[in-house]
């Protein structure tokens, strides 16, 4: 398609070129390539991916997809997709032609689709809300220390948003995508590498809805926003104020529990109370996602668990009104705040319930009346939703039976188990509760109350009792006392990391320091004893230097240690700032939304690069420089394995805690295989083998040892400088060795000098080198190293064999070798690109 | 169907003598049948099939000097090597006995496996996507398979 032709400097562009179909997005084209500039341009034909399908970002994702393997845990061998089927894909297509992988990708995008749309209609919502108030020339302003707002539209639109309508054309654009999607979901007949493809760009767009809602939250409803705030006060900012547990609400005070993705009955709630100087009448607090909003307008709410534990909260007995908006992990809301008496206020279209109707159009008054006589409502409009919980809550106190089991009920509800184990065999935890049961009915309730802590609320167990046996009010009556206990300190989100932080952290983990990396964790502690596993994890990351960030409802469940010697929560004990040893909370399950950009901005500090719709320029800089790896601890939901798919694409690697077996993708790389760790030698094309590093994208472990010592292995980099690469093989080596009694048997791949290994180490190392890998090693020197394929060779061959020079500019996608010295020099396009890929040009 | 008698179990193993390597995970530390470990019921049935552990999650600890091989793996990781470059410190098997998973876990690392190796799933609960499993059972019975299977080994 020959276009319109745009001259930067000496060079000029055809838009057609740069763009598949320039129509309709010339002025942003034309943007993107004046902020590259001239110098760029003559390195690089630019490739702009503006308002991307998944096909525009083919380039970078075929890099990736080359690289890892892609594993379908699926089991399912037959298709029901469609009118034709059920067809059997064990031995041959289905009659659409699509085969067994294919059928699994499918699978797979089917999952990050539900997960798309869910935050899609919630990012929808509130933007009408907005709108409706602000009109669409509201301008969206993230404070003066955020240089790059809304990074994740840029990187697929290729603008910053400026006000509302810029922010509904990203999110049109991301709707329509999800349309796209979801059709190749159910109907796609393309390869599973492509549908793999999709599955990742869903990810990317879950990201940008999360991010549409999450600037919203700050710029519209003030929620704590670094932004606004000066870098120099993030060391304590905000205050660790938050209290969180199921023991820290006064429940002899009216409680109104909210719950779910919508704040804006709470926000709403806490104008009138305030208003109404109720503040120290009636209790706020929230579960989950809403549990980490409300915290970040209102200095007086609490945090009561994560939204996989709701369910314990109100058996619990906590709430006297549940406000409930969709759930990230739906469970029967309505029943279970039937059992002790509360009231249900379901907000919103998408919060519906059996049974519970639809009142939005009654008056206040009568509405009030309408609740009185039944166990629940649904209000459409947040606004009535939240004055209702005001209204109603003190009355609701009254009406409520909540009470604990008593330890004499729970022994004699004991008698009727028939360990017949039914509850042990649908435990995802596998917890033995018939040998529980056993204790109790011999006087003994102890061992329910040591289920407590590895129990995850699911009610599985409950669920399948041939017996009808109360067994969550048992665990939980059986565990009174740490209920009451359970109270912590948090400090509450404050939305993005700042470029200004990366310009320090740059020195930390990047050109030189002894950071190892930056660890980003997220999820929702649904894993037994999860509570304590991810304080411990973040102890153990942030006292190696590593800068540890959470988001979601993770930060409750990390927020679950006091250091006795110290009298400071885990929040008091660490500096807030994103410096090396800081720990940060980004916000709730939209703030996920932070982490793409807080990474992408480290490239663009490093590089100068610009993000918008230059997608396989930013990732592939972070990919092969950058110490980056997200964590998810906690339920394998869509929404986590559409984020994990989207870290992947965005270079990220990604470790998942035990659920994460159940993610329909794992994307694993063979270090083996030497084929597949190589890059161009930027300047000259020529193909050079790095470390197998990082190893894998997205990788499911067991323990949380394995997950430390994963993460700290996913920290290796081909482009690394020397200090950073001494600070994470020495991280590596102590976590395999302390956690596993011996050295792992890959950490010689990682050396390319015995200056990267560290001088406590040095010895011992060199002489395994020597040993069990074959080196020459004379004193404290390296003489002579064996490269991978066998040869023993000096130490200048060997570097000039394996790995790339310190500082070298190289990467992994074709195009972005360099085309034209600037100064003139010209590279040709080597041998091997022109073999593997075609000339640059082509 | 996967489910199998602990004789038949026993005798499939007994066949593939020598080719079978046993998966430890971390259940193995977790559980206890009655007062005896898991992990124990693991490194008797390596031992009665002279077979090697490869202990993940953190079992390699336990196993350590137990058995006549072992070595830390990551569960994740065995079927990319078994499809594609096994160069662990013990042959490559041909089936695979699972002990110690969460029955999720379980079935997806079988079916990562499936036309790779063949797979036997020591748990409690049928894991239908195994060459061979237990059927779902009570712990008491569990334990008695176990036993069963151990002693029918020879
Ligand atoms: S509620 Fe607790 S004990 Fe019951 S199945 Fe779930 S995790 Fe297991
Ligand atoms: S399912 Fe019910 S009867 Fe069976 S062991 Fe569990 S608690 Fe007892």
């Amino acid at each position: 398609m020959s276009g319109k032709k745009v001259k930067i400097g000496e060079v000029e562009v055809n838009l057609a070129d740069a763009v598949r179909d320039p129509r309709g997005v010339e002025d942003i084209a034309e943007d993107i390539l004046q902020e590259m500039g001239e110098r760029r341009l003559r390195q690089w034909d630019p490739k702009l991916n503006i308002f991307a399908h998944a096909s525009d970002i083919a380039e970078w994702d075929e890099v990736l997809l080359d690289k890892y393997y892609t594993i379908f845990t699926s089991a399912k061998k037959s298709c029901e997709g469609c009118p034709q089927g059920p067809c059997d894909l064990s031995a041959k297509n289905g009659l659409c032609g699509v085969g067994l992988e294919a059928h699994k990708a499918r699978e797979g995008l089917q999952d990050a689709c539900k997960a798309l749309a869910r935050q899609l209609t919630h990012a929808r919502d509130l933007l009408d809300y907005v709108i409706k108030i602000h009109g669409k020339e509201k301008e969206i302003n993230l404070g003066p220390y955020e240089e790059f707002p809304m990074t994740n539209v840029a990187m697929l639109c290729g603008f910053y948003p400026k006000n509302l309508a810029d922010v509904e054309r990203a999110l049109s654009y991301a709707e329509a995508q999800l349309a796209e999607l979801l059709y190749a979901a159910n109907d796609g007949k393309e390869s599973a590498k492509d549908l793999v493809e999709k599955t990742m760009h869903a990810g990317s767009l879950t990201f940008l809805a999360m991010e549409v809602a999450e600037t919203l939250r700050t710029c519209i409803f003030d929620f704590y926003n670094a932004g606004k705030v000066p870098p120099t006060e993030y060391a304590d900012w905000p205050k660790v104020q938050t209290p969180v547990g199921l023991g820290v609400v006064d429940v002899s005070k009216p409680v109104i529990c909210f719950m779910g993705n919508d704040f804006l009955p709470a926000w709403h709630a806490v104008r009138l109370i305030k208003e109404r100087g109720l503040e120290d009448e009636i209790e706020v607090c929230g579960i989950g996602a809403a549990g980490h909003d409300i915290p970040r307008f209102y200095e007086k709410a609490k945090v009561v668990t994560s939204a996989a534990k709701a369910r314990l909260a109100i058996r619990a007995g906590i709430p006297d009104v549940v406000v409930v908006s969709e759930l990230c992990l739906p469970f029967d809301v309505v029943e279970e705040a039937r059992r002790i008496g509360a009231k249900v206020i379901a907000c919103g279209y998408k919060a519906d319930f059996e049974g519970v109707e639809d009142k939005t159009e009654l008056p206040l008054e009568e509405l009030v009346k309408y609740l009185e006589e039944n166990d629940a409502v649904q209000i459409t409009m947040p606004e009535k939703a939240g004055e209702l919980a005001v209204e109603i809550v003190k009355r609701a106190k009254e009406g409520k039976t909540a009470a604990l089991l008593s330890e004499d009920e729970i022994k004699e509800k004991a008698t009727a188990c028939k360990a017949c184990d039914s509850c042990f065999n649908a435990c995802p935890n596998r917890l033995m509760l018939s040998r529980a049961m056993k204790a109790a009915r011999e006087g003994n309730i102890k061992k329910l109350s040591e289920i407590y802590d590895e129990c995850v609320f699911c009610a599985k167990c409950e669920h399948v009792c041939p017996n009808g046996l109360p067994i969550l009010d048992m665990i939980i009556g059986a565990s009174a006392e740490k209920i009451k206990n359970d109270k912590y300190m948090m400090r509450p989100g404050r939305g993005l990391i700042s470029h200004i932080e990366w310009r320090d952290l740059t020195f930390g983990f990047v050109l030189g320091g002894n950071g190892p990396g930056m660890v980003f964790l997220i999820g929702c502690g649904k894993y037994p004893g999860a509570e304590k596993d991810i304080a411990e994890m973040v102890r153990y990351l942030v006292d190696r230097n590593c800068l540890v960030a959470v988001a979601g409802c993770v930060a409750a469940d990390a927020a679950k240690y006091f250091d006795e010697e110290e009298r400071k929560y885990i929040f008091e004990k660490y500096l807030a700032a994103g410096v090396l040893r800081g720990f940060v909370n980004l916000g709730g399950c939209t703030a996920i939304s932070h982490i793409p950009p807080a990474t992408y901005k480290g490239t663009m500090i490093g590089s100068g690069y610009t993000p918008k719709a230059n997608w396989s320029q930013i990732v592939d800089y972070q990919y092969t420089r950058l110490p980056l790896v997200v964590l998810i601890w906690g339920a394998a939901t869509e929404e986590m394995f559409s984020v994990a798919m989207g870290f992947a694409r965005s270079g990220v690697s990604v470790v998942i805690g035990p659920e994460g077996f159940k993610f329909k993708t794992w994307l694993l790389g063979d270090k083996h295989d030497r084929s597949k760790w190589q890059m161009f030698d930027g300047i000259t094309g020529k193909i050079r083998e790095v470390e197998p590093c990082p190893v894998h994208m997205i990788v499911p472990v067991e323990t949380k040892e394995e997950a430390l010592t994963m993460i700290i292995k996913l920290f290796h980099r081909p482009l690394a400088l020397r200090d950073p690469r001494l600070a994470s093989l020495e991280a590596y080596n102590e976590a395999h060795k302390n956690f596993f009694g011996e050295y792992s048997d890959d950490w010689h791949l990682y050396v390319r000098s015995e200056h990267e290994i560290h001088v406590m180490r040095r010895m011992e190392m060199l002489r395994l080198l020597e040993k069990e890998h074959g080196w020459e090693v004379e004193g404290v020197r390296v003489k002579k190293a064996r490269l991978r394929d066998g040869r023993l060779v000096d130490m200048g061959e060997y570097v000039e064999n394996y790995g790339i020079q310190l500082g070298r500019y190289s990467t992994v996608v074709p195009r972005l070798v360099i085309k034209e010295m600037v100064g003139g020099a010209v590279a040709a396009p080597s041998k091997e690109i022109a073999k593997m890929h075609g000339t640059p040009k082509e | 169907m996967a489910a199998k008698e602990p004789l038949e179990i026993a005798n499939f193993l007994k066949e593939k003598k020598r080719k079978v390597l046993v998966m430890s995970g971390q259940l193995c530390e977790k559980l206890e049948l009655d007062g005896k470990p898991l992990l124990d019921y693991a490194v008797e049935l390596a031992n009665k099939l002279d077979a090697a552990v490869a202990a993940t999650g953190n079992t390699v600890n336990a196993v350590r000097g137990k058995v006549k091989a072992t070595k830390k793996m990551w569960a994740a990781e065995i079927p990319i090597y078994l499809k594609y470059n096994w160069k662990e410190p013990f042959e490559r098997p041909e089936v695979l006995v699972l002990i110690g998973y969460t029955p999720d876990a379980a079935r997806a690392l079988v079916t990562t496996m499936s036309g790779v190796v063949e797979t036997v799933v020591l748990d409690s609960v049928e894991v239908p996507e195994a060459t061979a499993s237990l059927n779902t059972m009570t712990i008491d019975k569990w334990k008695e398979s176990l036993e069963e299977i151990i002693k029918n080994l020879g």
